[in-house]
């Protein structure tokens, strides 16, 4: 099964490589276009992948990818992607301390399933030390946050 | 004279305090991911390469990212002797003896012969660094497009050669690694490829982005889905200086070790695992005792300590003096001197001695405070690997996402490396190893112009690659490695089933 996936997907890739190498343009052997090297490399995807497939089919029976197992075991990792994938989000909205707070807190919940007074201080100590080490002492220019922008706006405008 | 010359030099750049303070900052961190499971060189060197940018000088850079990669190779024994379980790769094989010494109270002897021996080594191949990468360089000035061609194209067969898992699957990894090197602008033409109007990809894919993702993501992924415990073997480490019947045993396998590690290193894809391997096999097979080994025997920890230490070392020479990589380590540290406008091979020697008397001065000096450093910390490592992994693994996304981010100030980059982290997640699910892509993936341009140059001067015909000696000796060398894979079985394999 996990090698007819990964075939599968390598198949897909090395087809979809190949074409777009060739509207690049192949060129000739005396002057190779800029598609020349990516179409031979999907080309040679293709066909490995095809010598695997007929190489080990039939040859994993492991029963530790069973689905069921395999879900539960993956569930932390997909909550992390999750993670992951809205962290660039909030980064832009909130700024660097704020999302670097939530992140540290939804990674340390999610996986280690500690006390929540844990989790907060570990979360907050966290975000202070990195906000010190990046934004003051390395001085990495960070997105200030469009939320906060507003936010900071607001308090100026309530506190006139 | 000129060496001698050459390294005064050397320590009067490497001696700089702040040089000084980057090589501690290296071996420290180097040897604190070492000791940690589940953190190795390749992510570290990657996370920190971003931060090295403030350090302004290329030089610096390269004696802390040199540091993090010799150092991991100590670190990794702490672990192997004391938990059974080793921080890197390159100390598998010294669980075997090294926590049966511990088991018996002998922890101290052997993380000290483990610290004395990769000290010896390490020093050992600093001086064969020293006095073979010059003249390698100076060989190197005689070739050309197809000679470079042929190298690169032998490089990638042994790594799929050695690679775990079968060959094929890394061949694939090798050709993903050249299309993936193929985005952005063609060098040639000036033509944009694979961008598909992501401003993010005109550059090309992001080193640190993709390799952060493939080793620093990953690899969290796959840990936070299995409960990581570490149990400590419970022992007082005392008399970390190893008797006179210790040193008697040891001063051999030591010595072996180092030259089979030198020579291992300087292979493309042999490096410090294969070397530690082939070491301890070699001293089992010349014992008059092979019986002890796999019990606690000492020569068991002190040769495969001080082979992968040598052959760490001896990476950097086709690194610096060729321009091609031998490991996916040293991949990564020639993609950050790339960054840094710092082109290695032959000319680096003559045109930034700098750069390369300095990383290599800086190696002895590492060594030493590697020395000094490990034996009176090891309670510290001790404490460092009952951190919960809960509290480890934020802070190494952290590190990736922010890293990630501040080489460009741009969110796009998180987003590819969260991509790459998936990606390769899904690799070490199906058993495809990241090293060849990486491999692959830096030296994808440079094995592209190659060809294209020598089908140019060529006028279309492969045969250029025939009539040109040097090409032809790496050529009929693949040839040969390729029909060995088809006879017999692979090397790692091999040497696994030894053990």
């Amino acid at each position: 099964m996990k090698v007819r996936w990964s075939v599968f997907l390598l198949l897909v890739l090395s087809v979809f490589f190949c074409i777009e190498s060739w509207r690049l343009g192949l060129g000739n052997l005396r002057d190779p276009g800029s598609g020349f090297l990516p179409f031979g490399a999907s080309l040679a995807v293709g066909v490995l992948s095809g010598i695997l497939f007929l190489k080990e089919r039939g040859k994993q029976i492991d029963k530790s990818s069973q689905p069921v197992r395999q879900a539960i075991k993956a569930q932390n990792s997909i909550l992390i992607v999750c993670v992951l994938l809205i962290y660039p989000f909030l980064l832009s909205k909130l700024g660097y301390f704020v999302s670097t707070f939530l992140f540290v807190l939804f990674c340390v919940k999610i996986v280690g399933a500690q006390k929540w007074r844990i989790v907060l201080l570990i979360s907050i100590v966290t975000a202070i030390i990195a906000y010190l080490f990046f934004v003051v002492w390395l001085d990495v220019r960070t997105p200030e946050g469009t939320w906060m922008n507003h936010f900071a706006s607001w308090r100026k405008f309530l506190w006139k | 004279m000129e060496v001698i010359d050459n390294l005064i030099y050397g320590f009067s750049i490497s001696f700089l305090p702040a040089n000084l303070l980057f090589c501690f900052i290296g071996v420290f961190v180097g040897t604190l991911v070492g000791v940690l499971p589940g953190l190795g060189p390749a992510a570290t060197i990657t996370m920190l390469l971003p931060l090295t940018y403030r350090l302004g000088s290329p030089v610096s850079a390269l004696i802390m990212l040199a540091g993090i990669y010799y150092g991991a190779q100590y670190g990794g024994s702490t672990t192997s002797i004391l938990v059974n379980i080793p921080g890197e790769a390159t100390s598998v094989v010294t669980c075997l003896d090294g926590y049966q010494m511990a088991k018996k109270g002998r922890a101290g002897p052997a993380l000290g012969i483990a610290a004395f021996g990769s000290f010896i080594s390490g020093t050992i191949a600093v001086i064969g660094l020293m006095l073979v990468a010059p003249t390698l360089a100076r060989f190197a000035l005689k070739f050309g497009p197809p000679e470079y061609f042929g190298l690169m194209f032998f490089t990638f067969t042994i790594v799929s050669y050695i690679a775990s898992g079968s060959m094929i699957r890394a061949f694939i990894m090798v050709a993903i690694g050249l299309l993936l090197g193929s985005v952005g602008m063609d060098i040639m033409t000036g033509r944009y490829r694979f961008t598909y109007g992501i401003l993010t990809l005109v550059d090309g894919l992001g080193l640190v982005p993709v390799v952060m993702g493939l080793y620093g993501i990953s690899e969290v992924l796959l840990n936070v889905e299995e409960k990581i415990i570490r149990s400590v073997y419970e022992t007082k480490i005392k008399g970390l200086l190893p008797n006179r019947q210790d040193w008697k045993k040891s001063i051999g396998p030591m010595s072996r070790g180092s030259i089979i590690g030198f020579f291992l290193g300087l292979l493309p894809g042999g490096g410090p695992i294969i070397a530690s391997f082939m070491s301890y096999i070699v001293e089992k097979r010349i014992s008059k005792h092979p019986g002890q080994f796999g019990h606690g025997a000492i020569e068991g920890v002190a040769a495969p300590e001080s082979a992968n230490n040598s052959a760490a070392v001896a990476a950097f020479i086709p690194m610096l003096s060729l321009g091609i990589p031998a490991t996916a380590n040293m991949a990564i540290m020639l993609g950050a001197l790339l960054m840094y406008g710092v082109q290695p091979g032959p000319l680096l020697i003559k045109e930034a001695p700098d750069i390369f008397w300095g990383t290599v001065t800086s190696m002895y000096t590492g060594n030493i405070i590697l020395l000094v450093l490990n034996l009176p910390l090891i309670p510290i490592w001790v404490k460092v690997l009952r951190v919960p992994y809960v509290i480890l693994f934020p802070l190494i996304l952290l590190f990736c996402v922010t890293g990630a981010y501040s080489i460009n100030n741009n969110i796009s980059d998180i987003i590819v490396m969260n991509i790459f982290g998936v990606v390769g997640y899904f690799f070490r699910k199906f058993d495809f190893e990241a090293a060849p892509l990486v491999l692959a993936y830096i030296l994808g341009p440079l094995f592209e112009k190659s060809l294209r140059q020598s089908l140019i001067m060529s006028d279309g015909s492969f045969l250029i690659f025939l009539t040109r000696p040097i090409t032809l000796g790496f050529l009929i060398v693949t040839t040969i490695v390729l029909i060995t894979s088809l006879i017999f079985k692979k090397g790692p394999e091999m040497i696994f089933e030894e053990k």
